[in-house]
């Protein structure tokens, strides 16, 4: 069989989906779909074309314990995000000053040079994810000409998805640019867009955005991080509590 | 003064426009499974909570079906809402409806559970399997998603019979082409000819609708 025909590629993608693909044929299968954004492109395709078939089956009612257990394997630990239920707060300076370990080190060391390396920043933001890990650093420079987005805690990649980064003011959600998945990325302001960073309340987000599209106006995917702007040497900074 | 016929009319039409606010009223508070996907990408557990509450019995009877067992099917989809819980973020509204991103989920989780079996052990009921197949009218606010489900459905019937029925077999029940096979009364091979070429036709079919 020719397994790089397209064809046969398709057709295995099918039978994987259907879950009919079983043994070391699939285990074969797995195995390339780790490897080849295409394969894995032809399965997101049929997982698309045949899920809404399962919405055929009749529903069932699971027990009161499933939640339960979902609750303790998620968050008995204290590992999850907001116990209020409402959205994490950016609060990684008491991450830090709790002693959280080996990434939040790495995020003061990393910010620390950050700072010291690039003049007078006037702004920067700290984009955590939904465990409140910090996932991004972002300052400006050059006088709020150019903002500077470095990764911590790992990278951002993910099979056909690229990082964007958006600003929200208000009811606002403007674009500033795609990132880099794993390096430093650096984006231009223009003077309205350093206006609005400037805003109160502005805040930071990424998502991951079909790569294979141009970027839009809006984001079309949940935000995978997100973080407010912090004014250096304003009363609401609290990056004073760090320096 | 109004005429009876007037009133009649008149209570008529307020019941109908009672009704029709009801169900927009019942539209406007039913949870927007993306939006509730995306606060659970910031780690919203409040939304975490509706979503399980509003996709439960879907994704649950999915598993329960794959699966035939109700202990596996629970722990399956606990495992299920705990990789939605870390993957939320990874959902991407330009790829997917979030139900089709979640029933994936929910099959995937289960299809592994199905693979690592090393027999199909389940005892087998046909009558309860047909059952389990929901031929009711689904609720409207499910409309994109059912739009899909119908393009599915009306490619389907475009199948040959036997081609349908062991799509479907493997597709709802996880079963392996030498079970289908056995259900079905039939060859191995003429099973593997017949879902092979069905799952083209299909997809001929919906790249044509």
């Amino acid at each position: 069989m020719n397994r790089r025909d397209p064809l046969i590629l398709d057709g295995l993608a099918a039978e994987y989906v259907v879950g009919i693909l079983r043994g070391g044929a699939c285990a074969q299968f797995e195995r390339m779909i780790d490897v080849d954004r295409q394969l894995q492109e032809r399965v997101h395709r049929w997982e698309s074309r045949l899920a809404p078939m399962a919405l055929r089956v009749a529903r069932a009612e699971p027990s009161d314990r499933v939640w339960k257990e979902i609750e303790t394997r998620l968050f008995a630990n204290g590992s999850g995000a907001s116990s209020n239920g409402g959205v994490p707060g950016v609060n990684v300076w008491r991450r830090i000053a709790l002693g959280f370990g080996a990434l939040a080190a790495s995020l003061v060391v990393a910010l620390t040079l950050a700072l010291a390396n690039f003049e007078s920043p006037q702004c920067y933001a700290v984009l955590t994810d939904s465990r409140n890990l910090p996932r991004l650093v972002v300052f400006d420079r050059g006088n709020m000409r150019e903002l500077v987005v470095l990764p911590v805690g790992g990278g951002l990649a993910a099979a056909g998805l690229a990082p964007q980064l958006w600003l929200v003011t208000g009811a606002n959600t403007l674009p500033l640019g795609r990132l880099n998945a794993n390096d430093e990325t650096r984006l231009s302001l223009d003077k309205p867009l350093s206006t609005a960073l400037m805003a109160d309340g502005a805040r930071l987000i990424v998502t991951l955005e079909d790569e294979s599209r141009p970027i839009g106006a809006r984001p079309t995917a949940p935000a995978f991080s997100e973080g407010a702007v912090a004014m250096l040497g304003n009363p609401r900074s609290t990056a004073s509590k760090l320096f | 003064m109004t005429t009876p016929g007037f009133a009649s009319d008149r209570v008529r039409a307020l019941s109908v426009q009672r009704a029709a606010g009801a169900r927009q009223q019942s539209r406007s508070l039913t949870p927007d499974l993306a939006t509730l996907v995306s606060r659970t990408a910031l780690g919203d557990r409040r939304a975490f909570r509706f979503l399980f509450e509003a996709t439960r019995a879907q994704l649950f009877g999915i598993c329960l079906r794959l699966l035939r067992d109700r202990g596996r099917a629970e722990e399956a989809l606990q495992d299920t809402f705990v990789r939605i819980w870390r993957h939320a973020a990874t959902y991407s509204g330009t790829r997917a409806q979030p139900m089709t991103w979640l029933i994936t989920i929910a099959r995937n989780r289960c299809l592994e559970i199905v693979r690592r079996r090393s027999a199909d052990d389940g005892a087998w009921d046909e009558e309860r399997a047909q059952a389990q197949i929901d031929n009711a009218a689904t609720p409207e606010e499910r409309s994109i998603e059912l739009q899909e489900a119908r393009a599915v459905s009306d490619c389907l019937r475009t199948l040959e019979d036997a081609e349908r029925g062991a799509i479907q077999f493997a597709f709802f029940d996880g079963l392996a082409y030498s079970a289908v096979a056995i259900r079905l009364g039939r060859p191995l091979g003429t099973v593997k000819s017949q879902i092979r070429r069905g799952l083209a036709r299909l997809r001929a079919c919906l790249e044509r609708a």
